[in-house]
């Protein structure tokens, strides 16, 4: 089976040449340093966190920065840099499940609107659109306030306001597709319609996908910043970036660093993942590549 | 040595793009009023010296050497503003694909009056202007053209304002890049005729880059022929055509297929002239086995294409609009045979291909493939028929996946088919590229690496995949150079020998497929309106649309 073990070859060599692109610009490469430590201090919160996040230590209350809490501590003697590592845990856990589903949904109801017939694909325009018009405020106080503040209550805002963006581009993506050439011949070759969408529409379609919620990632953990700060995201005392930047604000006359050591983080990824999703735009576009 | 006739004077010139070298050396003058063929291949660089002579070379591009004179003038040292002073006034330039050289969202009234920014004059001058130059071009109907958009206008007639923007500012030089490429053999003739005619009114020089021999026969004064770079010969068309004295261009000349009037088994090509051989009528004859059933029979087929209904239509219960695409066609192919299916575009013959295999939905009729009637075949019935016949599309390199590489798209039809497991698709792909001439090494590549010659004979590879007793060709030279064009018919024509294929072949090139139908079936606006013998149509044509159509295709002079 030649065909099939090397193709995997080229694939990779095309991977190295991607990352190779991406290297040649420092702002990308800090972004992407900035994008793997997000992963890897997600990933190993637990293990690397100081101490415990959501230990409440009084004596030691709204302490500065020291060699043993080196962001100093919260209102309640929490180190502020443990809760900090913590809180990109439920960042990173939001951020790919929120943006995962939305991704599949919007990929999937793309190519059903775009691939049966005209009454469907009206029906799902008019879902995507009122879904979109949707006050975003609005539907998150409603869904909080039926199911309660918690993380998952988060996904679901978030799944809901994003997936319309995703489908309506892949169903344009996807009709432009649909009458071309190379579609016509794997009917006329007898394909059935599961393979034509899975070998033939899915590689075509998913790169402009990927790269829209590259750039969709700093925007969930924005929202969860700002639902969190009025109060509405995760339960205290689980930490996160918004609920550490809200504790925060109640106390920025005195101790003004726990703002700042919670917003660094929330500006260094938005700005590392939106400028990867962009040069990932630029390499990965077919007219900008040979 | 600086002769007052000469508009273009280039000296020496040499192009590199990067470090590869696109033109080498080339001389070239154009004298006032003249029209200039200038002929090769693609890739030959026919374009990039076309581009250097109005300043329009890509970024990579630089100039290495050598001199280019506009009536004496120096142009290789002209700023950004000399150039625009010079381009649309002087020198203007027809692209080649009229249907994106126009902007879209702009009537043809506001293109052409936006085109003359240059000039103090009112708007309504300027429209007066514009209507001139379109009743220049012979445009029907010119006053009622302005207001209408691009997409209101057929192919030739997009093509046809494209030349009144250009010579409405009386250049002395028009450069037109493969102007007739896209368009039919009778717009073509249609466009020849105004270019000549342009050409004795406001007496321009021309320079015509094209591949295509016989247009230049037909047009120009001068022609010279380009290959890899090198300009190989410049003379009158006459002196060039009947007695050339460089290899390349009597090889060129001797491929055309065009060109070549007795009925051949197999074209040369470039590499091997000596391929040449002419047809045995027993032969073809002993190949065709008219006495079984006929491998595809076509009775009485009509397609009818309904516009999609808006919603307000739909909700007032008025029926869409209907357009007839074809109307009762009957047509058979008998085993072996190969017929050959020609009419212009929008004649309905693309329908009847894509009607055969259910692509699009029929109205009436029937198709009859190895007594099966396919318009009443389940899905699973229709899904047994395509593998023994298939299809290749029109657009070679279109045709392919994009993300699918070669090797994975020649064997889709076994895994398609459900026959993979039984075999090793590697060697498989391996034995189906080396059917068509093509390395082992190929299978890794993507359609995008190809070229269209190549990617041809991968869309040839995919069709014969599974041993199919029916292939539909559409078109299969469209777009190819001449020395490919004979490789791919040569290609047909042997695998036709070895596996007593039938083939259907989609074209409007009547000179060319003629040496490969046995037979020939004439279709004009969906209908057919002549069939008979390649020999009796090409020689005897009965139907006046025959006879418009073979003198369309243009014949070679010398």
């Amino acid at each position: 089976m030649t065909t099939i073990t090397v193709k995997p070859l080229t694939k990779f060599a095309r991977i190295l040449q991607i990352i190779r692109e991406l290297c040649s610009s420092p702002l990308v490469v800090f972004s992407l340093v900035i994008v793997l430590l997000f992963f890897a201090v997600g990933i190993t919160a637990d293990y690397i966190a100081p101490y415990d996040p959501i230990k409440i230590d009084i004596r030691n209350k709204l302490s500065g920065p020291s060699w043993d809490h080196w962001l100093g501590t919260d209102q309640l003697g929490r180190d502020v840099l443990s809760r900090l590592i913590v809180g990109t845990k439920i960042a990173l856990y939001l951020a790919v499940t929120s943006v995962s589903i939305a991704l599949i949904i919007g990929i999937v109801l793309g190519m059903i609107a775009a691939f049966t017939n005209q009454w469907i694909d009206w029906a799902l325009l008019l879902v995507f659109d009122t879904v979109k018009s949707f006050p975003g405020i609005m539907f998150a106080l409603t869904i909080v306030a039926l199911f309660g503040p918690s993380v998952n209550s988060i996904v679901v805002v978030i799944v809901f306001s994003t997936f319309p963006s995703y489908a309506r581009l892949v169903r344009t993506q996807v009709m432009s597709l649909r009458n071309s050439e190379f579609i016509e011949a794997q009917r006329a070759m007898g394909s059935s319609l599961p393979r034509i969408l899975r070998l033939h529409i899915l590689p075509n379609v998913i790169g402009p996908v990927l790269i829209v919620a590259s750039m969709d990632v700093p925007l969930v953990i924005g929202v969860e910043a700002g639902l969190s700060f009025l109060g509405l995201g995760v339960r205290p005392p689980t930490p996160s970036w918004g609920s550490i930047l809200n504790d925060g604000f109640l106390f920025i006359r005195n101790t003004p660093w726990i703002v700042f050591a919670a917003g660094l983080p929330l500006i260094l990824t938005t700005v590392a993942f939106t400028s990867l999703g962009e040069s990932l735009r630029d390499i990965l576009d077919p007219k900008l590549r040979k | 040595m600086q002769n007052k006739n000469n508009l273009i004077n280039i000296k020496d010139l040499g192009i590199n793009f990067g470090k590869a070298s696109a033109v080498k050396q080339a001389d070239m003058i154009i004298k006032q009023g003249q029209i200039m063929g200038l002929v090769g291949e693609s890739g030959s660089g026919k374009s990039t010296l076309a581009n250097a002579i109005i300043g329009l070379l890509p970024h990579a591009a630089n100039i290495i050497g050598g001199t280019m004179d506009f009536e004496g003038r120096d142009m290789l040292k002209f700023t950004k503003n000399q150039w625009q002073e010079l381009r649309g006034r002087e020198i203007s330039y027809v692209s080649q694909d009229p249907m994106s050289a126009l902007n879209p969202t702009l009537r043809i009234g506001q293109l052409m009056v936006d085109i003359q920014y240059g000039s103090d004059d009112t708007n309504e001058v300027k429209l007066k202007c514009a209507l001139d130059a379109l009743e220049q071009v012979r445009m029907p109907n010119s006053k009622s053209r302005l207001d209408m958009y691009p997409h209101e206008l057929s192919g030739g007639q997009k093509q046809r304002v494209c030349i009144a923007m250009a010579i409405m500012s009386r250049p002395k030089l028009l450069i037109a890049d493969e102007i007739t490429t896209s368009l039919d053999a009778t717009l073509e003739v249609q466009i020849i005729k105004l270019l000549k005619e342009l050409q004795s009114e406001i007496g321009c020089a021309m320079l015509f880059v094209t591949h295509h021999l016989t247009v230049v026969e037909a047009l120009c004064d001068e022609v010279t022929v380009m290959y890899n770079g090198v300009i190989r010969e410049t003379g009158s068309v006459q002196k060039v055509f009947s007695s050339p004295s460089d290899d390349y261009t009597k090889s060129l000349l001797l491929c055309d297929p065009a060109r070549i009037q007795e009925k051949c088994r197999r074209l040369p090509v470039m590499s091997k002239l000596e391929l040449k051989s002419i047809s045995d009528p027993k032969m073809d004859k002993a190949r065709i086995d008219l006495l079984a059933v006929p491998a595809l029979s076509i009775d009485n087929l009509r397609v009818n294409f309904t516009k999609q209904r808006s919603l307000i239509d739909l909700l007032q219960r008025r029926p869409g609009m209907c357009i007839e695409a074809v109307k009762d066609a009957t047509l058979s192919v008998a085993i072996g045979e190969t017929v050959a299916l020609v009419g212009e575009s929008g004649s309905g013959k693309s329908t009847i291909a894509r009607a055969v295999f259910r692509l699009v939905k029929a109205q009436g009729g029937r198709v009859l493939f190895d007594d099966a009637d396919l318009l009443k075949a389940t899905p699973h019935e229709m899904r047994a028929v395509r593998n023994r016949m298939s299809m290749m599309m029109q657009d070679p390199i279109g045709s392919l996946s994009p993300r699918t590489t070669i090797g994975a798209a020649v064997v889709e039809p076994y895994i398609i088919s459900g026959q993979s497991s039984e075999l090793n698709l590697g060697e498989e792909a391996n034995r189906l590229l080396e059917l068509v001439g093509l390395p082992s090494d190929f299978s890794n590549r993507y359609p995008h690496e190809l070229s269209g010659g190549q990617a041809r004979r991968v869309g040839v590879a995919r069709a014969l995949a599974l041993n199919p007793k029916l292939v539909i060709a559409d078109e299969p030279t469209a777009g190819l150079d001449v020395s490919i064009q004979g490789e791919v018919f040569n290609l047909l024509a042997s695998l036709r020998e070895k596996m007593k294929l039938s083939i259907l072949i989609i074209t409007h090139n009547l000179h060319v497929v003629r040496h490969l139908a046995d037979r020939i079936v004439i279709i004009y606006q969906g209908q057919i309106v002549e069939t008979g013998d390649t020999e009796t149509i090409m020689s005897n044509p009965a139907h006046d649309y025959t006879k418009k159509l073979l003198a369309a295709n243009l014949q070679a002079k010398y």
